[in-house]
């Protein structure tokens, strides 16, 4: 039992750090990208802009929009603005290929130059884009 | 044209994954193939017959009204989370058929799976199925792509 109790241990530690690791290996992937191909030219931005990435199949969508919706009434009461354009990752595949999109939902913040700050695969909570948000502000000040 | 919207509780969803792991794991750690056939039959039973989701009706009866997990409600249908947990119940199931057939080390790894799946889900929002049908749609594959809304 204890063996077996080990190896689960050990199995659950390599899974989340191989999440962990692949995670932070590909946002710096994305991130390390030179500005001049970052962004398709139909973007167009003056502020901090969260491109959103759906199909109409994705389950996970619709509370993404709602986690996104918070994020965004969040950042409205302290008087902040956060853009927000949706993007069908299946309609808009070039954009998805160059924004490194491997499973819906995804979202990608830019700051108001364009240049990619945070990158997240999968189902992200309000708070996490607030925080990422928040960065980009720290940064400008 | 049918305007209902569905909602679902998050929270019910987060407590069944955390069903699902918790048992299956320790259906492992004590090799006790009877662990994951239970979670097996909970899960198929459950998709078919919600009053046998015995993870969820556990969650709604007990775990809400004694305040441990607060209700996450979100406009989502139930329909792909369903089809999910039924895809979780028939591999649980097959893995639990294995074992109790001997073929331990197969058994184990199909059980793992479901293990690493609900994990991926709770502790990162990463949905498989999401992940292949947007594969799938992206490479054309019939069915796997619609009109968007």
């Amino acid at each position: 039992m204890f063996e077996r109790f080990l190896f689960s241990i050990i199995l659950l530690l390599l899974f989340f750090s191989a999440a962990k690791i692949y995670g932070v290996y590909h946002e710096r992937q994305i991130l390390r990208r030179p500005r001049w191909r970052m962004l398709p030219d139909k973007i167009r931005f003056d502020k901090p802009t969260l491109l959103y990435f759906w199909t109409p199949e994705c389950s996970q969508c619709k509370p993404q929009e709602q986690q996104i919706e918070k994020a965004i009434n969040g950042l409205r009461q302290s008087g902040k603005i956060l853009d927000v354009q949706k993007y069908n990752a299946l309609e808009e595949q070039k954009m998805a290929k160059e924004m490194r999109v491997m499973t819906v939902p995804t979202t990608v913040l830019l700051d108001s130059h364009g240049a990619i700050t945070a990158w997240n695969a999968g189902l992200t909570q309000a708070q996490k884009l607030v925080q990422q948000f928040e960065i980009i502000q720290a940064q400008v000040k | 044209m049918n305007t209902t919207k569905q909602t679902l509780d998050y929270s019910a969803l987060k407590f069944n994954q955390i069903s699902i792991i918790t048992f299956t794991l320790l259906g492992f750690i004590f090799n006790q193939p009877i662990l994951p056939a239970f979670v097996a039959v909970v899960l198929i039973a459950g998709s078919i017959i919600k009053k046998f989701a015995l993870f969820k009706l556990t969650y709604a009866h007990i775990i809400k009204p004694s305040g441990f997990l607060k209700p996450d409600i979100v406009e989502d249908s139930p329909a792909l989370h369903e089809f999910a947990q039924l895809l979780g119940g028939i591999v649980l199931a097959l893995g639990s058929i294995l074992l109790f057939n001997s073929l331990f080390l197969t058994g184990w790894i199909f059980a793992w799976v479901v293990i690493i799946l609900a994990a991926a889900n709770l502790f990162f929002g990463f949905c498989v199925g999401c992940f292949l049908y947007y594969q799938l749609g992206k490479l054309g594959v019939p069915g796997f792509r619609t009109q968007s809304r």
